[in-house]
């Protein structure tokens, strides 16, 4: 197996040269790779799962993320429609692990329908879902299944 | 009310046990008496971000990692 991989590496290596060296000391084996910083762009098509509230929920994320190893931070503006609440943005941040697939986000949201939208998702992959609570009128809560696609990665 | 409680706990508590699942950054294997390959899986993009680094091991943690793309 040691051997096998040693010649995959080595076959690698011939057909597509390795990056630049880092000198970085690496103690963390999850900060191993590049350090990137790019532009976040996050596409959401998420379904209530209530079926007597306004189904969908077609949203994007536009802001920067910050890739270290295996982790990512993205901080952006959410907007688009929010089913039930109508068309709202504002602002939500997500810690995302490339080797497990895992994400989280929160969220914070102001809509034509609601002052105050807080969210919280999470999920595996392209898939997930998500809570939004509006505490300013009783703690409705909306819980969605959605699918994601994140065009900013995807470009690295 | 309850009932979302109880999907979201399911939802995380399935999320643990993912994450539980071995070492998250797949596999490390010796190539000589310093160096490392580390391979950085990809659950995310099913295998799209995948990669491998070679790295010099010493006392102090790793240094000089070299990525190759998709091997």
């Amino acid at each position: 197996m040691k051997i096998k991989l040693s010649v995959l590496i080595l076959f690698c290596s011939l057909i597509s040269p390795p990056a630049a060296y880092s000198s970085e000391n690496f103690l963390n084996i999850s900060d191993i790779g590049p350090s990137v910083t790019a532009l976040d762009i996050d596409l959401d098509l998420g379904i209530s799962v209530k079926t007597e509230e306004t189904p969908l929920f077609i949203r994007a994320r536009i802001g920067k993320f910050w890739m270290k190893g295996s982790n990512v931070l993205a901080l952006g503006a959410d907007f688009g429609s929010f089913g039930n609440y109508g068309l709202g943005g504002g602002i939500e941040g997500e810690w995302l692990s490339i080797s497990t697939g895992l994400w989280f986000q929160g969220k914070l949201l102001s809509s034509k329908k609601e002052n105050l939208i807080t969210g919280l998702g999470l999920g595996w992959s392209l898939l997930g879902m998500e809570a939004l609570i509006a505490p300013l009128k009783g703690n409705n809560v909306t819980v969605l299944a959605k699918v994601r696609l994140p065009i900013g990665l995807l470009s690295q | 009310m309850t009932k979302y409680i109880k999907l979201i706990t399911t939802v995380i508590f399935l999320a643990a046990i993912i994450t539980l699942q071995g070492c998250a950054y797949g596999s490390i294997t010796a190539i000589n008496n310093n160096q490392v390959v580390i391979m950085r899986q990809d659950g995310f993009l099913l295998g799209a971000l995948r990669k491998a680094f070679v790295c010099k091991a010493n006392t102090s943690g790793l240094t000089q990692c070299a990525s190759l793309e998709n091997p």
